[in-house]
């Protein structure tokens, strides 16, 4: 996706379905030690889209920013986010029972392009964290029939180890599953990438969220196999610290190869052009 | 019929007391898509995020943290200089003022005297209400802040501003001093219309874990309730230091915060860090003072304007 295909809402305001709202929650349990899934009674569901997130409001005001969550899972009138206890603000969260209201705000950030994968070979690889929205967006590829449908959709799963995993059953009914493990307890020993690499996995379009290394490293992949000939598409979801989650504060952004239209430097916001990137678009070079 | 709610800046009539602090709200239409057209119109002004006549690329990230009760910023002012503001952003601020009276004050900001007035010029016979200078971002290396903590200094921007200016003119000043009071009568000397304050206090923090800056920019712009406290008495000790309409801002989350500022001195209030907690946190804040207003049978909102007592 190039810069000028590429439209913020902000630009057309009649398409956006962000607003904030009350959710109630319908139940909360622990997947494993500190991830924890939330599901929220909310009309958000309806309209979101794989790889957007939400902005969760604290009820202590002491803890000003909302925390931003990916949507793991939407339906009609509910919203499953999967979360660590990093902190204050999440142990708030982590204490929520059903019944229980908070505010957020929805449905924000591009999401991923799902037409990148029609009639391709298509990976999708989460790390860690970055595992929760990928399901979302396997279901929504798996969905998609006919035309729109990708010649192939293989799930790739990266954990530390086998004290770590969660969500890992999830995808079975939709793709074929591969997990790695950096110790190699669960799974095959080494990174999603090692997994690709190895299987032979074919691989023209991958989705990717995960930690830093992760997303450079498949970003260089995809690059090596263009300059191997190869058709090779790679979107890449970012995380930044973020204030209003919206574009207005300019708080998140990231370093773009090229000057970005919104802002006329070489800065996107990642709330509202991203979170999700093709891997060209970013200067990657320029990131810690 | 005046409204109860309605106050005056340099003869710029607001009809109300609330307007967001600049860089918190971006140029309103970020906001519009999250509250709705009607509660963006609700307020007294848009102030916009800075504008430069360039367009600033700003500082690396991470630019943000929280902090207790509190959040530090290093944005850097970032922006895409004056001609994209104009092109983009004003028709729509224009089309906000023309349909429900909110005004339209446009911060400036600069790395020289030049730049200010490069960017002042333009928006000469563009329909803006107010300027707003920023003489205060202590997140940038040159300009800003440095005008803005050494009176004499001050007194030359704001003249100069002046000068050229269409519009009246508001400055911004940064509580990074030792006394507020001298930089208000230096404004006041250089023919400022207006002060707005307070700006963000410089702050730190420090990962002790990773045992480095959380920002990038290791210091950053602290604001949010945590210093409100310290905005309340800047704007007391600035609005009796000088006959200037004061605008009061720093920490404001309630109405009983911005009722506060006015009490101490403050004609008009600006709102910024507790919108990202509270999306609707200005439209509260009117309909609080609207209400304050009615059960304290107070006629008049410019009633309370400094009416603190011993």
């Amino acid at each position: 996706m190039s810069r000028t295909e590429r439209e913020t809402t902000a630009d057309h305001p009649q398409f956006s379905d962000k607003r904030e709202s009350t959710a109630r929650v319908i139940r909360q349990r622990q997947l494993s030690d500190g991830i924890h899934e939330l599901v929220l009674e909310t009309s958000l569901g309806a309209s979101a889209k794989p790889g957007q997130f939400v902005n969760l409001y604290c009820r202590d005001s002491a803890r000003l920013l909302p925390r931003p969550i990916s949507i793991c899972e939407a339906g009609d009138r509910e919203l499953t986010l999967v979360y660590r206890v990093v902190g204050n603000g999440t142990r708030e969260f982590a204490a929520l029972q059903p019944g229980d209201c908070l505010r957020l705000a929805g449905n924000l950030g591009n999401g991923y392009r799902l037409s990148a994968a029609a009639g391709k070979h298509v990976v999708i690889a989460g790390g860690g964290l970055g595992i929760p929205p990928m399901l979302f967006l396997a279901r929504s590829l798996h969905a998609c029939a006919g035309e729109d449908a990708p010649a192939s959709l293989t799930v790739v799963l990266g954990y530390r180890d086998a004290d770590t995993v969660f969500l890992d059953r999830a995808f079975d009914e939709y793709s074929k599953v591969f997990i790695a493990s950096d110790d190699g307890s669960v799974g095959m020993k080494g990174t999603a990438l090692d997994v690709i690499r190895t299987q032979g996995l074919q691989a023209e379009t991958t989705y990717v969220c995960g930690p830093m290394p992760m997303l450079r490293a498949f970003a260089q992949d995809s690059e090596e196999r263009r300059r191997n000939g190869k058709n090779n598409a790679c979107y890449v979801s970012l995380e930044e610290r973020m204030a209003c989650g919206i574009g207005a504060c300019l708080g998140c952004v990231v370093k773009t190869t090229d000057t970005d239209s919104h802002s006329q430097v070489r800065n996107a916001r990642i709330c509202a052009e991203g979170p999700v990137f093709d891997s060209r678009e970013i200067a990657w070079g320029e990131m810690k | 019929m005046k409204s109860r709610m309605e106050v005056s800046i340099a003869g710029v009539t607001l009809k109300n007391p609330v307007m967001d602090a600049s860089g918190t709200f971006g140029n309103g239409r970020e906001y519009e898509e999250l509250i709705g057209p009607e509660a963006l119109r609700m307020l007294g002004a848009i102030v916009t995020k800075g504008v430069s006549g360039q367009p600033w690329e700003g500082n690396a990230t991470p630019r943000v943290a929280e902090t207790p009760s509190g959040m530090l910023n290093a944005i850097g002012l970032q922006n895409p200089g004056i001609d994209v503001f104009v092109r983009r952003e004003l028709p729509f601020l224009k089309e906000v003022k023309e349909s429900s009276g909110t005004r339209v004050i446009v911060n400036v900001c600069g790395h020289s005297v030049e730049e200010y007035l490069s960017v002042i010029e333009r928006l000469h016979d563009e329909p803006v209400d107010l300027l707003e200078i920023n003489v205060s971002c202590p997140n940038v290396k040159q300009g800003a802040i440095a005008f803005g903590q050494d009176p004499k200094m001050l007194e030359r921007v704001t003249r100069a501003v002046k000068d050229r200016a269409g519009q009246p003119v508001m400055m911004k000043l940064t509580p990074n001093v030792t006394d507020i009071r001298e930089l208000a009568r230096a404004a006041e000397a250089g023919g400022a219309d207006a002060i707005s304050l307070i700006n963000t206090l410089t702050g730190m923090k420090i990962d002790v874990h990773r045992r480095r800056f959380v920002l990038a920019n290791r210091t950053g712009g602290l604001s949010g309730p945590a210093i409100h406290p310290v905005a309340v008495r800047m704007v007391y000790e600035a609005a009796h230091a000088v006959s200037l309409p004061v605008i009061g801002m720093g920490g404001i989350q309630s109405w009983e915060d911005a009722v506060e500022m006015i009490l101490a001195g403050a004609t008009a209030v600006a709102v910024g860090t507790a919108t990202f907690h509270n999306p609707q946190a200005m439209q509260q804040i009117i309909r609080g003072i609207e209400e304050y207003l009615e059960l304290s049978g107070v006629a008049d909102v410019n009633e309370l304007i400094g009416a603190v007592k011993d």
